[in-house]
């Protein structure tokens, strides 16, 4: 019987003539390691992702417009589609870029593609990076990718709530391998990765690039679990009942982001009756604008690739409900956001990049709104991004024709 | 939340091995050596949060001030009111997190993320996204820090440096599972002149990995949905149970030995020779000698330190100093009535076989047959007592009824 390590090498010498006894020998064991998962790819490879997997895209009827995302748990990040003629616009954004009203549910980047349906005559496909949720981290993920994607422009949506709060930096940390893979020749984004990616998500993030095998390994696991139910005898269809109240540790175990924690024990004893409209302006007012700060890093980075950018880029910071905007707590928070933004923008100057630090509350007529960031009716926001984002490729001489086509009336 | 995935640690210690042991290998200079192997624990403890690094980092320049006062106070009139003090004190943090759970784990975030943010605010905001933890590997830092403490006091060793204790208190591959190390199972292979790092360890440490991840991934993994029996126990039938249940017991030791042999890997790629913690304990006969194969660095701990003190070796009271071992045990697991239970029943198993042993020696050779009917009947012993390390007290009857057939 094997005891220890001792005589498992004695075993190991005995069926296998002594591999790994040299350096030549292990150099060969990582070899074959490779070509085990080389291997692994080719005989069983994973099919492509579907737009249908992400659970949002069936609220968008318009197949030239879809959310590229994928799970959040899926180290892939994105899907990559390849629109060949088209005109790509990658769009990125949070949970601003929905419109939800009780009538309908749709994407702001959809309804503008419909208002700019071809520029230089080519057909406009959207490719929406949104991310629920989505931290100042998360959306540099993103447009690295989209960056790294064939996008012909990026159309980046800067939520003013969360841009420089601190408070949560980054919701998505599956992007990471694929951010270190898109960093990895350009030494200026490293100290970011730094402070964000682990040697994990480092080294996964780069053997995913040559490797199937690990690139796909979130789905070789799916399909492993859902395989897991071979070995067990358990009836579990009958679920169990209720077995009372939970603990307040069971309670922080069933959370599923380390900000309900924080939002719970930190903020809430002082605030237990605060209503939607309280937390959004505690979050606008929780942005830290003292400089030297992670979120300005982040964004100093984000402005600096978009800037560096062969392609036009235009951000944008989505309206504040102007009923909001009345409260001068609202509007005198906001404000030192847009400011703390142009000035970081200004810094960051580039030939294609636009950065319309004003949020668009400010200059749309009335809108309705679900809370004060999330628009109901999208209507005066579609055609004023479709114009902003037509005059930019104009200006900057991108493209020679983009026409905006007035709204189609509501049946 | 609150789920550390085990495998993230040491998919990150793997890695940083790759930057660390050519340094470490030709960089010969113990100091050196003790200081990079001091930042690879502390950076690995960041990665899962920065708050529980500092955590360790506070825990361990107090060990360390310990050690120097129960050094200096040792052959002086109130020597052993301080070292029992101190030893109360290393214990404190983890007996506090044993009794009152829900507390001491909320504010233990809460309080060491608030002073992270007061002394570097972006650390702090790092901190922040990371998920919110229980205090991961306290118990095998309480233990390592009190052998370091006893050991001081009983004259085994002089009072550490700073740079020796944090080496031994942030020592890379124990800190989050084990095994429990003692600093003389470390002290000599860092030194350049006494150890050189040999093919040969790394050819262990290789197959020590693999079969760490053999154990974890393909034997345990599978089965790691039998701990839904312990969800679903009122709608399964006696047979189906039981069979969940000895699922579970391979679960539970496939996973264990499999994250023990991967720190023990990762040791040995440094040429540090760490001891096995398993040695295959379910084909073990007897009570003792399963808890003499079972988690053997933590059974060792307690004998060293319970066992022998309370009379262990002695005949007249070596049951009451199996009893003390065996309820420590359980109990360090979590102080809960379901463990109580446990480290009843253990006890009961163990004293029950040293006093059958003493009235009636085993034959010896046995027939191999009776050794397989005992070594079977040993494993249905301790997975029938499993249950109790996962449940919780009013859940022990409706658990144990259902198994029995009772309900």
């Amino acid at each position: 019987m094997i005891h220890d390590v001792k005589d498992a090498q004695a075993e190991l010498d005995r069926l296998a003539g002594g591999a790994g006894k040299g350096p030549l020998s292990l150099l060969r064991i990582v070899a074959w390691m490779f070509v085990g998962l080389l291997l692994i790819g080719f005989a069983w490879p994973v099919a492509q992702p579907k737009y249908s997997d992400n659970k949002y895209n069936h609220k968008i009827l318009d197949p030239l417009a879809k959310i590229v995302t994928l799970d959040k748990n899926d180290t892939r990040g994105f899907k990559r589609p390849n629109h060949g003629k088209a005109f790509t616009i990658a769009w990125i954004g949070p949970s601003t870029l929905q419109s939800i009203s009780k009538t309908s549910y749709t994407f702001i980047p959809a309804d503008v593609r419909k208002r700019i349906p071809v520029i230089d005559g080519r057909n406009v496909v959207v490719d929406i990076y949104f991310l629920s949720g989505a931290r100042i981290m998360d959306l540099y993920a993103a447009t690295q990718a989209a960056l790294h994607s064939r996008a012909d422009m990026i159309v980046l949506d800067l939520n003013p709530l969360w841009v420089y709060n601190d408070t949560e930096l980054q919701g998505w940390s599956n992007l990471n391998g694929l951010t270190a893979s898109h960093i990895i020749k350009s030494p200026s984004q490293w100290s970011l990765g730094a402070q964000f990616f682990s040697p994990e998500d480092v080294l996964t993030g780069l053997a995913a690039t040559k490797i199937p095998a690990i690139r796909d390994r979130w789905t070789y696991a799916q399909k492993v679990r859902n395989h897991l139910s071979w070995f067990s005898v358990l009836n579990e269809k009958t679920p169990p009942p209720s077995s009372g109240p939970l603990s307040p540790l069971q309670q922080v175990a069933a959370m599923t982001d380390p900000l309900q924690f924080w939002v719970k024990y930190r903020f809430s004893p002082t605030a237990k009756n605060q209503s939607i409209a309280d937390r959004q302006l505690a979050f606008l007012q929780g942005a830290n604008l003292s400089g030297g700060t992670i979120s300005d890093d982040v964004v100093s980075h984000l402005f600096g690739i978009l800037a560096g950018a062969k392609i036009p880029a235009y951000v944008y910071v989505p309206p504040l409900s102007q009923t909001a905007l009345k409260d001068p707590r609202f509007s005198a928070s906001l404000a030192k956001i847009e400011n703390h933004l142009a000035a970081q923008a200004a810094q960051h100057p580039g030939p294609l990049l636009l950065v319309n630090s004003q949020s668009l509350g400010r200059v749309l007529p009335p809108m309705e709104f679900n809370d004060i960031v999330h628009v109901a009716k999208d209507g005066p926001m579609v055609t004023y991004l479709a114009h902003a984002i037509c005059n930019h490729l104009l200006n900057t001489k991108t493209v020679q024709h983009c026409v905006v086509l007035p709204p189609t009336k509501a049946k | 939340m609150l789920q550390y995935n085990s495998f993230n640690f040491f998919a990150n210690l793997f890695p940083l091995m790759l930057v660390a042991l050519p340094l470490y290998r030709f960089v010969r200079n113990i100091v050196f050596r003790r200081v990079l192997l001091t930042f690879v624990g502390l950076y690995l403890l960041w990665l899962i949060a920065p708050r529980l690094a500092l955590f360790y980092l506070v825990f361990w320049l107090l060990a360390f001030g310990f050690q120097q006062l129960v050094a200096y106070t040792a052959e002086k009139k109130r020597g052993t009111v301080v070292f029992v003090a101190v030893l109360v004190l290393l214990l404190a943090p983890m007996v506090t997190w044993k009794v009152w759970t829900d507390p001491f784990v909320i504010n233990f975030n809460l309080w060491s993320n608030q002073i992270l943010l007061h002394l570097v605010h972006n650390v702090g905001a790092i901190d922040l996204f990371h998920q919110i933890i229980l205090p991961l590997g306290l118990s095998f830092t309480t233990f390592r820090a009190i052998d370091m403490v006893v050991k001081t006091y009983l004259g085994e060793f002089e009072a550490l440096r700073i740079d020796e204790v944090f080496f031994y208190g942030f020592f890379p591959p124990v800190l989050l599972i084990g095994p429990v190390i003692q600093y003389t199972d470390i002290r000599k292979a860092v030194d350049p002149k006494v150890k050189t790092i040999v093919w040969d360890d790394l050819r262990a440490a290789l197959l020590l990995i693999v079969s760490g991840l053999v154990k974890v991934f393909v034997i345990s993994y599978p089965l790691q949905n039998s701990a839904d029996m312990f969800i679903y126990y009122r709608t399964n039938s006696v047979w189906r149970l039981w069979v969940e249940l000895i699922a579970f017991a391979l679960y539970f030791f496939f996973n264990f030995s499999g994250y023990s042999d991967l720190a023990i890997g990762a040791a040995k790629i440094l040429g540090f020779d760490i001891q096995r913690n398993f040695n295959w304990p379910y084909t073990k006969t007897n009570p003792q000698d399963f808890w003499n194969s079972w988690h053997m660095s933590l059974t060792q701990f307690f004998q060293r330190y319970v066992f022998v003190p309370f009379g262990g070796m002695r005949q007249k009271t070596q049951y009451r100093a199996i009893f003390l071992t065996i309820m420590a045990i359980a109990l360090w697991h979590d102080i809960s009535i379901p463990l109580v239970v446990f480290g009843l029943y253990q006890a009961a198993g163990l004293i029950g076989h040293r006093w059958l042993r003493g009235k009636r020696p085993p034959p010896s050779p046995q027939p191999r047959a009776l050794t397989v009917a005992k070594a079977s009947g040993q494993f249905m012993f301790f997975a029938f007592s499993l249950p109790l390390m996962v449940i919780s007290a009013h859940q022990i009857i409706p658990v144990y009824s259902a198994l029995l057939g009772l309900q």
